[in-house]
């Protein structure tokens, strides 16, 4: 380490806030939630909220401090952020026709659905960094994936791309890599636990 | 069949292309311009896309405009600067790539099939397509089709 990158290490220590907000942003359904629940299980004891297979099952933004992650010799007290899920669209009759949902709640449900997403993008103001939680099942170039990406960067906010349910036997982390070479990508699945480690240092190691 | 189809004749979909010029003009009314023109039931074709910031904001404003009857939402297939791997001196810089080609529509119409770096497939759902949500929302509103929309299932 050079002279210079001490001491830069050294003032953020420094200056370093007592927690680090991280958000967990994605689309409807990529296993927010359920990482969320993992991350605050392993550490806390407790879980967050309740996952789904019904998209925005998470209409409100939930929040878990004290959050302490030790890793690669490190530890950071981390505040988790569970964000409802972002979309360009959200239509009641997916509730009725594909979840059996009837219509007064699906629509009740989707109501809360939209403000969830406003509510989520206001968090983006609040957090210190965020992982991002694609279905590496599914297409990475979707258009919420692409537009959160521009707007961290834009704000600089410190990224970790999580290509998640590798479980799955489509997945391919692969895929998300090379669409978006410039962010670290760690494969997991919050289901299973599988890859949390590796994600737990890349927390430490980016966030820190 | 019909050569000619009228803007409001519920069997065309209109297509409108937005120039560069257009949409620098609009300048901060560029996000009310195109979902007005959304929500009456246009696709438009922006020559330049939308910011990353700007795309935020249409879609947090399409939130708290979604009504679940006669409008459901946008579609917004577009090539985004992320995609496209940035020169030494853009990323030296931090900078982003300017906004590219983008299409918007409402949700109901327009459907994304398909989506990589390079090319982008989307669909402008036909009458059949949209059937059986037509029929679904009438019962709900007692409004004719005019006020009814249909889409495919959520992503
Ligand atoms: N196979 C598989 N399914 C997952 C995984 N993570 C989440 N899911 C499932 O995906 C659905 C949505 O999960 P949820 O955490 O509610 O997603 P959220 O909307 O992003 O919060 C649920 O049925 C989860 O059980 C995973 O790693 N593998
Ligand atoms: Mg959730």
């Amino acid at each position: 380490m050079g002279f210079f990158d001490a001491l830069m290490k050294g003032l953020k220590g420094l200056f370093r806030k007592k927690q680090m907000s991280i958000g967990i942003y994605g689309p409807p359904n990529a296993g927010k939630t359920t990482l969320a629940n993992r991350i605050s299980r392993d550490w806390t004891g407790k879980p967050l909220g309740k996952a789904s297979d019904i998209p925005h099952e998470t209409r409100k933004a939930k929040e878990r401090k004290e959050v302490i992650i030790k890793a690669a010799g490190s530890k950071i007290n981390f505040n988790i952020i569970d964000t409802p899920g972002i979309a360009t669209k959200i239509d009641f009759h997916n509730f009725v026709e594909n979840h059996g949902m009837n219509k007064t709640d699906a629509r009740n449900r989707a109501k809360q659905a939209t403000e969830g997403v406003i509510e989520a993008i206001k968090w983006l103001d609040r957090v210190d960094g965020v992982l991002l939680v694609m279905d590496a099942a599914q297409d990475p170039f979707n258009q919420v994936n692409v537009t959160l990406l521009g707007n961290l960067e834009a704000r600089k906010l410190p990224t970790v791309i999580i290509a998640n349910k590798i479980d799955l036997e489509e997945a391919s982390p692969a895929t998300i890599r090379d669409a978006f070479p410039q962010h670290a990508t760690i494969p997991i699945s919050a289901l299973s636990g599988y890859g949390m480690d590796n994600l737990y240092k890349a927390m430490i190691k980016y966030f820190g | 069949m019909k050569r000619v189809l009228k803007e409001g004749d519920r069997k065309g979909v209109s297509i409108n292309l937005i120039s560069t010029e257009k949409l620098d003009e609009l300048g901060s009314e560029k996000i009310r311009f195109i979902l007005d023109q959304v929500k009456e039931g246009r696709v438009l074709v922006l020559e330049k896309g939308l910011s990353p910031s700007e795309e935020l904001d249409l879609i947090r404003i399409t939130m708290s405009e979604i009504d679940h009857d006669s409008f459901i939402g946008v579609e917004t297939p577009g090539f985004t600067g992320n995609v496209v791997k940035l020169g030494l001196l853009q990323r030296l810089l931090g900078r982003a790539p300017p906004p590219r080609m983008m299409v918007v529509g409402p949700a109901h119409l327009l459907k994304t099939i398909k989506k990589d770096g390079r090319t982008i497939q989307a669909m402008i759902l036909t009458r059949d397509d949209r059937e059986g949500y037509e029929d679904d929302v009438d019962d709900i509103t007692g409004e004719g089709p005019e006020g009814s929309l249909g889409g495919p299932e959520e992503e």
